[in-house]
């Protein structure tokens, strides 16, 4: 995202929340405000990195001396502090006192918002010392401004919605129901499939995961190996959920499909697919904007019970995407954020019978008239059914 | 031979780590600690792992260790019930669901439900956010919380035999999914029709899972002046390219417990300056190595990298520091820098690579991993030496 749009849009926002100042320590909202991002971050979290991001000059990113010449060009922050070391609080709030101390002109103390929600209390327990400086939440000012994607940003998600999905379906392409294939030989291939669409190379959850048969009564199968599989093969009639994650320039894409081994589905297959098309109609026929998550929620629910349809209610409906996989809003009882223009959500209703958890997880962008789904390969009212033989 | 083959903890190791937290919480008088860390997370329920909890694609888990398996217990989402019975979670399990409340609040209510009763939790204040430490207080005002930050880096940086094994075989798993890459690259490195560098990056993930690994976490290929960075992204279309130096740098667990690995390698025959630029890593490293044993700091073993560098006339990157512990995450103290002065003792677990330079820029290290013994050090990643520039040949576009 080189657009300077974000950055403008978060400085306004956080000038007209009487902020002098942002500091950012989540890696999200940094890599949101600033373009940073590096993928080990999250699983380093010793070594925390920050943004001092002022309503008017320069910003600063705070980070270890080690990864300063990682950064590229995607980064619009190029005043950078370092430190090195694993005495991170103490070094780190040191070098914030210092940016904020060349903000602090006047008397008035500054008003700095922080991602409570995301600071250690390590960290926050010794800038909460600091004199002249008074400190607030921006969390739900940070979850607000990512929440409303900006045009180059809804592009960018509707690609990777549709890589995800391109991924999936180039990789099914290879099932044969009369020849061997094993459910890691499938992860490894869907993996595969979604790099040769141009995502990056990228560890961690950028992962695919296969299930079927019984295993699909698992919400995460395979534990602890969340992103291979068994080596069990696939067998003739199989129910079979495809799920994984891919990247791009610090956003993301999501994909889980369903596909039954064999031309035809049976009885139990068919309703269930087609209670999780019905609780899709459903979703998307409330989702507009104007209402709060909690209300569509509320609304799916009810519309779900009324027609007997075993829908996870516990799992909520669908979240937000953008510079992380799983983000607000969410679609739930608790959420009462307003649904608006340009919000990017993955709709990911959780159909769980004896026969498995069915889940389609379609990606929308939300318009003045409700809902529109992008990134369908092909039309997902009905699973994918692969060829019997060849 | 088998030893390293079964994967999982054993019972019996499972339990040594158990007692070993369950005697710390009784010596400083807490009723447990508790943690929604990755690292912390696996550590306090022995060995537990959520899909990708570092990574916050779901919402968060929280995990109490106190004086038994029936006062143990883990508040987690619902999607996560399953994933805690198939690693049998030997503690009770508390659900909250995303309709409850807006998170964290669920959390915190049913965590509160749990330790209502307690009265001095310890808790890690570098890893647990201000808002839901607040929230958490808020809720449970009779309770007195206790900074264990330092409980749990004794704890958790000495490991047990059991944690050393399972670290051993993590690093059997990462260094068998190099190699096998190798084996699929060399023979078609050198032919135009070639696949892409990601896509030996990736072969390297398939085949950490496919001999057994449980994840893996970072992975990076870089190479010719991008391997100058600590981390670059390769191009979506970049070949081999012959004449360069390659370094892969790549994180993987094996039920929990992490191997940090790195190697350098070279892509077609090197010549005598890339040769001569490998070797004068060896030295660095020897150094770090010799100086790794029980009674000397981590600081220390810098300071025996940065004397053998200005008397060897060899520069290397002292910002990277020269390695850290390994355990429930991929990186942890004790970090082998100037600024670590934590006295090194047997059972610590330590990552060891140098990062020096190559004739354009290149950072060269080979990274391993070792146990401090009583008497010195072991390596754990002994799967294949890489003492000497690994060479990547062929000709083929069939191999596959």
């Amino acid at each position: 995202m080189k657009s300077k749009e974000i950055h403008q849009k978060i400085r306004k926002s956080a000038e007209q929340a009487g902020f002098d100042a942002l500091l950012l320590t989540d890696m999200e909202n940094i890599q949101y405000a600033s373009g940073f991002s590096l993928p080990f971050t999250t699983a380093r979290r010793t070594q925390p990195a920050a943004l001092l991001l002022p309503v008017g000059g320069e910003a600063v990113l705070f980070l270890p001396a080690e990864w300063a010449d990682s950064i590229d060009s995607f980064c619009r922050v190029r005043r950078l502090a370092t430190y090195r070391g694993g005495h991170a609080a103490a070094d780190l709030t040191a070098l914030i006192g210092d940016s904020l101390h060349d903000l602090g002109t006047s008397a008035d103390a500054l008003k700095i918002g922080i991602d409570l929600e995301s600071v250690p209390q390590s960290l926050f327990s010794r800038l909460e010392k600091m004199k002249a400086v008074q400190w607030s939440s921006c969390d739900g000012l940070m979850r607000q401004l990512r929440s409303i994607k900006t045009a180059e940003e809804r592009e960018l998600l509707a690609n990777l919605a549709m890589k995800a999905d391109h991924a999936v379906n180039g990789c099914l392409h290879h099932i044969t129901v009369d020849r061997r294939m094993s459910e890691l030989t499938l992860a490894e291939e869907l993996r595969v499939h979604s790099l040769e669409r141009d995502v990056d190379l990228q560890g961690y959850n950028a992962a695919s995961q296969v299930c079927s048969g019984a295993e699909t009564s698992e919400f995460w199968p395979n534990a602890p190996k969340f992103g291979y599989a068994k080596t069990k093969d696939l067998q003739e009639g199989d129910t079979i959920r495809v799920q994984l994650q891919l990247t791009r320039n610090g956003y993301w894409g999501a994909s889980a499909r369903m596909m039954i081994n064999k031309s035809h589905l049976n009885e139990a297959q068919e309703q269930t697919y087609s209670s999780l098309n019905e609780v899709h109609e459903l979703l998307m026929s409330e989702l507009t904007p104007g209402r709060t998550c909690r209300e569509v929620f509320e609304k799916v629910a009810a519309g779900a019970k009324k027609r007997g349809i075993p829908l996870a209610e516990e799992f909520g409906l669908g979240r937000g995407i953008g510079v992380s996989p799983f983000e607000s809003p969410y679609i739930s009882a608790s959420d009462e954020t307003v649904i608006e223009e340009n919000m990017v959500l993955v709709l990911d209703p959780v159909i769980s019978t004896e026969n498995g958890i069915y889940r389609s997880l379609n990606t929308v962008i939300v318009e003045s008239g409700g809902a529109r789904i992008v990134g369908w390969y092909k039309d997902w009212r009905e699973p994918y059914t692969p060829i019997m033989s060849i | 031979m088998n030893r390293l083959a079964d994967l999982e903890f054993t019972a019996a190791e499972r339990a040594e780590v158990g007692d070993k937290i369950r005697a710390a919480v009784e010596k400083n008088g807490l009723d447990g600690i508790i943690a929604v860390d990755s690292g912390n997370f696996t550590y306090l329920s022995r060995g537990t792992v959520l899909p990708y909890n570092g990574q916050g694609i779901t919402l968060p888990s929280l995990v109490f260790t106190g004086s038994s398996d029936t006062e143990d217990f883990i508040v987690c989402p619902p999607e996560m019930s399953g994933v805690l019975r198939d690693q049998q979670w030997p503690g009770r399990t508390g659900v909250y669901s995303i309709n409850d409340a807006a998170p964290p609040l669920g959390l915190v209510g049913k965590t509160a439900e749990f330790l209502k009763e307690k009265k001095k939790i310890g808790f890690d204040p570098g890893m647990i956010p201000a808002d839901l430490f607040a929230k958490l207080r808020e809720a449970l005002p009779d309770v007195s919380f206790i900074e264990a930050d330092g409980i749990l880096k004794n704890l958790r940086e000495v490991k047990t035999p059991g944690e050393i094994r399972m670290i051993e075989a993590a690093c059997r798993l990462a260094e068998r999914g190099l190699i096998s890459a190798l084996n699929h690259a060399e023979g078609n490195v050198h032919d135009p029709l070639n696949y892409y560098l990601w896509e030996f990056g990736e072969r390297i993930r398939v085949h950490v899972g496919e001999f057994g690994g449980s994840m893996t976490g970072h992975l990076s290929v870089q190479q010719g002046a991008k391997a100058g960075r600590l981390f670059a992204k390769p191009e979506l279309h970049e070949p081999f390219r012959s004449g360069s130096f390659l370094r892969a740098e790549w994180t993987s667990q094996n039920y929990g417990y992490w191997a940090d690995s790195c190697r350098t390698i070279f892509i077609g025959e090197p010549g005598s300056e890339a040769l001569q630029a490998y070797r004068d890593n060896a030295p660095l490293k020897e150094a770090a190595v010799t100086a790794l044993k029980p009674g000397v700091s981590a600081a220390d073993v810098f300071t025996a990298v940065a004397t053998a560098s200005d008397t060897l006339g060899i520069p290397f990157r002292a910002e990277s520091g020269i390695g850290h512990g390994v355990g429930t995450t991929e990186m942890e103290g004790p970090y082998l820098d100037e600024t670590d002065h934590t006295v090194l003792e047997a059972g610590m677990v330590l990552a060891v690579g140098v990062y020096t330079y190559g004739p354009a820029g290149e950072l060269i290290c080979s990274r391993d991993i070792y146990e401090i013994t009583d008497t010195g050090n072991r390596l754990l990643s002994w799967y294949k030496s890489y003492d000497h520039l690994y060479s990547m040949y062929g000709s083929s576009a069939r191999h596959g």
